[in-house]
């Protein structure tokens, strides 16, 4: 993940195969909706400039492309712009002249709703069908690109490529299928590298780059670096990341049908992989993201010891939660997790026996944040000064280990577009630019 | 004799499939302890929405895999990730009840 650093032993290691891409994910909506729906970067500018330097000074050198996907975590348009800073002070910094692809993935929301009302976005499963009403308090919606478009951005020459938001595996997917490799082999490829050493067996993660090497019936996939060694059950555990269907990878215009793929030890802790076979939808369709915003949060974290307590526990966080919805007439949404019981895993948990001591993490989201703050104050008391049946304790119930004992964490966001969309063609809702920084 | 999926597994994680699933991956190091499992008819959806508390209809997958020795189990996340009830905004931590069930096999 660019902004998160990488060793330098394997870095060397890998570029000394003289690959032809180097690729890098920048981004995800794993972090949460915060990073989409505020335009928040997860990496630091400090941190990011760092990465991306040390990959252009190897790739220059080797005349090979770089292509970043997800460019500052979104994939937004105001993330694209951020990278294509970054890089732009770079080559000022050491004189170099880049060319820069850019590819954007915003989407504007009258476009959106013209593709509702033309019947061409679907739920995927759990969402609820979009409305026009949630585009409109969407903040960002982007679209998730294929190899199309990266394709589309290679063929202009480029030094690097500034992806927005991306499906992970195109980044490295895609320079391969522009070469004519099978797709099924290239994109099975490009999931396996996106999250680097992750699908080897050492602990080294994903900060550790991997090379991939593509051929008209296989792929093989590992690091010249030693104690990374890959199996094929940790790069079969790779293909299936993050995905709900084991045999089927989901993506633009079709899916890589993996039921038939083979995983085969290679020599020197690298793995063989054949059989995987694109299979092409009749409809080219996208996954759409958007965030919006809820509401603005404020958070107590505090403990408890005491046995009488942590028994009348539910009793208590009932009969507060009670009395708050009654003192205030706003819409608010208060919640308390226990760890220590069942924090980690509410509804989910099969055991939620509390333990000798209890966590407790109030969360308070409102319309304001002097909202939020002033409900947390008024539930913290409310707990600290309950008398519950049997209390021996009178002075306070709870332990704080923070002074003040309320945190105003700002706005919140929440999930809105998880949909997919139907494409006329890939280029539909992406632009590819080019230009020259120095 | 009997063990448990934790004991016989060598990779036992959950995490987010997008935003609104969640999804667990269980592999075997070897081919005869995923057929053991596999064979032994203990996975299945209503064991799942037992382990967790959930409706069957919640349990949107669950799908073997042989040459990867892997099995996928994917859920309906309780709350979307990040949203305000949420509490696992990876869900890399929601694998926990599965390490418990047992399984009918010597190996």
């Amino acid at each position: 993940m660019l902004g998160f650093g990488f060793p330098d032993d394997s870095f060397e290691m890998n570029i000394a195969l003289n690959p032809h891409v180097m690729g890098i994910d920048a981004g995800s909506t794993d972090n949460g909706p915060h990073n989409l729906g505020g335009g928040i970067v997860e990496a630091a500018r400090s941190t990011t400039a760092d990465d991306l330097r040390r990959i252009l000074t190897a790739s220059r050198s080797r005349r090979i492309p770089v292509v970043i996907g997800s460019a500052g975590t979104s994939g937004s348009d105001s993330g694209v712009e951020w990278m294509l800073d970054i890089a732009h002070e770079i080559a000022r910094e050491c004189g170099w002249s880049l060319r820069i692809a850019t590819v954007r993935s915003e989407l504007h929301k009258d476009y959106v709703k013209r593709k509702l009302r033309a019947g061409k976005i679907r739920s995927l499963g759990p969402e609820e069908p979009l409305s026009v009403q949630t585009i409109e308090e969407t903040t960002h919606i982007v679209g998730l690109m294929g190899v199309e478009q990266i394709v589309d951005a290679l063929d202009l020459e480029p030094d690097l490529v500034i992806a927005g938001r991306s499906c992970d595996a195109a980044i490295f997917a895609s320079l391969a299928i522009r070469e004519g490799y099978p797709k099924g082999l290239a994109w099975h490829m490009g999931q396996i590298l996106e999250c680097g050493a992750m699908c080897s067996e050492a602990d080294h993660g994903a900060a550790e780059p991997m090379t991939g090497i593509i051929r008209e019936d296989h792929f093989t996939v590992g690091s010249p670096k030693r104690s990374t060694v890959c199996s094929p059950s940790s790069v079969a555990a790779q293909s299936f990341y993050e995905e709900s269907d084991p045999a089927r990878l989901n993506l633009p215009g079709g899916h890589v049908w993996m039921g038939n793929s083979r995983f085969e030890q290679a020599q020197d802790g690298w793995v063989n992989i054949s059989g995987s076979e694109w299979r092409e939808s009749d409809r080219y369709e996208v996954l759409i993201e958007g965030a919006t915003q809820r509401g603005y949060r404020s958070i107590t974290i505090a403990g408890a010891r005491d046995p009488y307590f942590i028994s009348s526990i539910d009793l208590i966080l009932d009969a507060v939660h009670e009395t708050t919805a009654r003192r205030f007439s706003d819409d608010f949404d208060l919640d308390f997790v226990v760890y220590g019981r069942d924090g980690v895993m509410g509804h989910l948990e099969p055991t939620p026996i509390p333990a000798h001591e209890v966590g407790l993490l109030i969360r308070v989201v409102a319309g304001s944040q002097t909202l939020a703050d002033t409900i947390i104050a008024f539930v913290r008391s409310s707990i600290d000064h309950f008398k519950y049946p049997g209390i021996k304790a009178t002075a306070a119930n709870l332990a704080y280990p923070l002074a003040p004992g309320t945190l105003s964490c700002g706005p919140v966001y929440e999930f809105s577009v998880h949909h997919l969309m139907t494409l006329d063609s890939p280029d539909e809702c992406f632009e590819v630019d080019v230009g020259s920084y120095s | 004799m009997s063990t448990t999926l934790g004991e016989v597994a060598s990779i036992l994680r959950s995490k987010n499939a997008g935003p609104y699933l969640l999804t667990l991956d269980v592999f075997f190091d070897s081919t005869e302890a995923f057929n053991q499992v596999k064979m032994s008819g203990i996975i299945t959806d209503s064991l799942v929405s037992r382990c967790y508390g959930i409706d069957e209809s919640d349990v949107i997958n669950l799908g073997w895999h042989d040459s990867a020795r892997g099995l996928k189990i994917t859920i309906v996340r309780p709350a979307v990730s990040g949203s305000p009830g949420d509490r696992d905004v990876y869900g890399c931590q929601q694998h926990a009840p599965l390490l418990g069930v047992k399984i009918p096999i010597d190996i």
